[in-house]
């Protein structure tokens, strides 16, 4: 019913109502729509060439293209003239014959290069796109300790360049699109033909057609477009800025969608649990891979559930405490003047403000924030008797918790859990605890992504993938995709370690 | 639309409405840690508190704090303690519930009652009856490092780890026993021996729910091997060399690590009752200064000898248990599960001492402690 609410009209027809004007015989016309279309941006430049004695006009926009390539593929070859034929003359790669002027704009704000001959009805769309690509990098917010270090850019091409070189598989297929009414901005869908399923495939191609907005900022906009619930704590698409998670992924038959200007992947359908694993896991020895996975799925129900248990015990159920525990408890927390409710959520609001805060600041001036955070407000807190020590551990145990998570969007959710479920615990005690997680479970057992249940292989149960959710199996053991995006192959190892079986023959 | 304001409606409610009816604020509770009660001299019940203090700060002191209040029945007593105690006298963390022997020697069950009502009393304290004045025991205040109430709750596990009560002994434990009418239960007995210390003397013997005579510990220790528990140190000594009684040289020392024993209770035509209790304790030897223990006779006869007198304290301690009319084995319930139709004509009170006893108790000794 929330969604009734805030769905506004949808206004009709107004995609498929691009204008269309077809280029005149006249040089000056041409130039002078383009122009005003434009008008008036100054870095749009106009430069004439003549061609065969015909006059002719380039127009590009100098920001967006490349100066070096239009000197050596454009005015080069026009100024030495070495072929009669207009369409061999130039050596650029991207060579495109077109008569709608709009479409020429648009082609110029890609960086493309107009070139205008007088007397001719159509003009040519020549490429002399400039890039400026930062530096490849760790992506800060997905470290590893074992595996490759390199990280998506904010360039598209880049990126691509980045999983085809991971997967150099005749399978892997790129789809572009251009969202984004005013933006156009250039979205690919990357996926394996010969695993993905074409059902999902038309369902990400689906949902994306159906944006209809002037801007599109990836990732954040894209995720909400496509969402199948945003009235969700849980994040229901995975973002990733590492091409070997994305490359992964793909390989379980997943859909990878990526944007121009910005170095994210978002990979559907995902699972809950698909959150919790972390690339590393597959790059240590399996037993610790496991081992760690655990922690991190433990660190799942802390995160959330143990300011709510604290609250809970010590103002409902102080008698499961074991004796020498409850004087101890009783010793600090008898002289704070609030409620337990309100010292935690005090508390806790001033960790997420120190976090937040931290992420604003420059890097040097954030080791202040961490004495000051640490230090002076830790320790100052609960000698003035504001806050209790049990409760300070409590909170910063739920926020290392809470970042255990390898993805910040779970971690997120999880901080935000909290705070419903401790309003529950204060009211009902561990009734309330009870009743605030059957709701959470039973969302999560509602929620799909992308026709995939997000509890899945959990709920519904499938053992056979369990291999790789709350442990990780050797790797030779993994002979299967998961099931929870319906591949259309599900072998994908079959005797890697047949070698050993040859030994033991022998013997 | 409606739908949601009936939702929004309904959560608030439940958020804002109950006002947290159940709360039980750690921070306010005063938390008793030991407990008993006593008969004053008009009759009255009086109930003395250990309250446990903790004083805020780094330096966490712990205080005890002792009241008393005499009230008609138990939970009358804390109300006439509440009146004088600051904060909610909570009863949660109760280590150990003593009764004095006064209120013991009558029917102890309406002491217990509310402790079986109230749902957050701590069933897990142990119990003990105390020899004396069981107020008495509150002046010691601290022994060592340990509080009082913390001192004999180890006093007492102790007591369960050397047999000379079973365990769990504790108020939960001792309320099953006390519903079954063919069975009767033990508790220990406690009694201020020093300035500064408490001892378990034995354990009380209890028909009905009242206590009909005591144990001393050593019989308590063979009563417990006999009905085949035993804790994890039970150890005692027996002379089994003549000579000397102020000689260590003709004593032995021996741990009990593993009892096994049948239990058979057969009805005659003419309804009598025998018990056959035949024990077989697997002991070593912690100390044997004679050192006699790799001649495979002299063990032979050692465990004779040790046998032998085992059997007849045994017979001893029943006899005394028969003279209280306890019947702490279950004879009863054996009777009642096996033998309905002879329980339905006994009076057990009248009967049980009337039960033939045919008690037989085997010592192996195994081995010795480390050395050999």
């Amino acid at each position: 019913m929330f969604q009734k609410f805030f769905q506004r009209k949808r206004r009709g027809g107004d995609r498929d109502g691009v204008p269309c004007r077809s280029a005149s015989h006249h040089l000056e016309k041409n130039v002078s729509y383009i122009e005003q279309a434009l008008f008036p941006s100054d870095d749009v430049k106009k430069r004439a060439l003549s061609f065969q004695g015909r006059k002719g006009i380039l127009l590009y926009i100098e920001s967006l293209t490349d100066q070096k390539v239009i000197q050596k593929n454009i005015i080069e070859p026009l100024t030495r003239n070495h072929s009669d034929e207009l369409d061999h003359l130039f050596t650029s790669v991207e060579l495109k014959r077109e008569n709608d002027l709009e479409k020429g704009i648009a082609a110029l704000l890609k960086g493309m290069c107009l070139y205008f001959l007088d007397g001719h009805k159509d003009f040519l769309v020549i490429g002399a796109k400039a890039s400026y690509v930062r530096d490849i990098s760790e992506p800060e917010n997905e470290y590893v300790v074992r595996g490759p270090h390199n990280g998506f850019v904010e360039d598209l091409t880049h990126n691509l360049y980045a999983v085809r070189k991971l997967m150099e598989s005749p399978n892997l297929r790129v789809r572009y699109m251009h969202i984004g009414r005013v933006t156009q901005t250039k979205v690919a869908i990357l996926y394996l033909q010969d695993v993905a399923n074409p059902r999902l495939i038309k369902e990400v191609e689906r949902r994306l057609k159906d944006i209809s907005a002037d801007m599109l900022m990836s990732p954040g906009f894209i995720q909400e477009f496509m969402e199948d619930k945003t009235f969700s704590p849980f994040p229901q698409i995975l973002i990733t800025e590492r091409p070997d998670r994305t490359v992964s992924n793909l390989m379980d038959g997943r859909v990878a969608i990526m944007a121009d200007g910005d170095p994210t992947a978002l990979i559907v359908p995902v699972t809950l649990f698909a959150f919790y694993q972390s690339v590393d896991d597959y790059h240590s020895r399996w037993m610790v891979g496991s081992f760690v996975r655990m922690i991190r799925l433990l660190s799942f129900l802390v995160a959330f559930q143990l300011p709510a248990f604290y609250i809970a015990t010590v103002s409902f159920h102080p008698e499961i405490l074991p004796v020498d525990l409850v004087f101890r408890l009783q010793g600090s927390i008898s002289h704070v003047p609030f409620p337990p409710l309100l010292e935690v959520i005090f508390l806790e609001l001033i960790f997420e403000l120190l976090r937040e805060s931290g992420i604003r600041l420059p890097s040097r001036v954030g080791q202040t924030i961490g004495i000051v955070g640490g230090l002076v407000i830790g320790d100052a807190i609960v000698r003035t008797g504001l806050v209790s020590y049990p409760t300070t551990i409590v909170v910063a145990l739920t926020a290392i918790a809470s970042f255990v998570v390898p993805s910040n969007e779970m971690s997120g959710a999880v901080r935000f859990l909290r705070f419903p479920l401790m309003f529950f615990a204060a009211m009902y005690g561990y009734y309330g605890i009870s009743f605030g997680l059957m709701m959470i479970s039973m969302h999560l057992c509602k929620l799909e992504s992308f026709g995939t249940p997000y509890l899945a292989p959990l709920a519904p149960l499938r053992l056979k993938d369990m291999k790789d959710t709350f442990l990780r199996f050797p790797i030779w053991t993994l002979s299967q995709r998961p099931h929870d995006p319906h591949p259309k192959r599900m072998t994908q190892e079959t005797v890697s370690r047949s070698w050993k079986r040859r030994d033991q023959r022998k013997k | 639309m409606k739908k949601g304001i009936a939702w929004i409606s309904l959560f608030s409610m439940l958020l804002f409405l109950p006002g947290c009816w159940d709360q039980d604020d750690l921070k306010e509770a005063r938390l008793v840690i030991l407990y008993s009660m006593d008969r004053t001299s008009e009759g009255k019940i009086e109930q003395t508190a250990a309250i446990r203090e903790v004083e805020p700060g780094e330096q966490q002191r712990i205080v005890d704090e002792i009241h008393s209040a005499v009230g008609l029945t138990e939970r009358d007593s804390v109300n006439q303690l509440r009146k004088k105690t600051a904060g909610r006298v909570r009863h949660y963390d109760d280590l150990v519930y003593l009764i004095g022997k006064s209120l013991a020697t009558s029917d102890i069950y309406p002491l217990l009652d509310v402790l079986y009502r109230d749902p957050k009393t701590a069933v897990y304290a142990k119990m003990a009856i105390v020899d004396g004045k069981a107020q008495d025991i509150f002046r010691i205040k601290k022994t060592g490092t340990f509080f009082i109430g913390q001192y004999l709750f180890e006093v007492l596990k102790n007591a369960e780890n050397f047999s000379i009560i079973s365990s769990p002994n504790t108020v939960e434990s001792t309320f099953s026993k006390m519903l079954d009418p063919g069975k009767d239960f033990m508790i220990p007995l406690v009694k201020k021996t020093g300035e500064r210390e408490v001892q378990v003397t034995g354990v009380a013997m209890f028909h009905g729910h009242r206590m009909t005579g005591r144990l001393h510990h050593d019989q308590a220790v063979l009563f417990n091997l006999l009905s085949g528990r035993y804790g994890k140190e039970t150890r005692f000594a027996r002379k089994v060399h003549p000579g000397n009684p102020d000689n260590p040289a003709n004593y032995i020392v021996i741990q009990i690590n593993r009892v096994k024993r049948k239990f058979k209770v057969a009805t005659r035509p003419d309804g009598k009752v025998d018990v056959q209790l035949h024990a077989k304790l697997r002991a070593i030897a912690m100390e044997y200064p004679r050192n006699e223990l790799e001649n495979e006779k002299k063990i032979k006869k050692l465990n004779k000898t040790l046998s032998n007198m085992l059997t007849r304290e045994s017979k001893e301690v029943i006899q005394k248990m028969q003279r209280a009319r306890c019947d702490a084995f279950g004879v009863g319930r054996q009777l009642i599960a096996f033998h309905p139709e002879v329980w339905k004509r006994k009076k057990w009170s009248k009967d049980y001492p009337k039960v033939r006893f045919h008690t037989k108790v085997e010592v192996e000794i195994m081995g010795d402690d480390l050395l050999k």
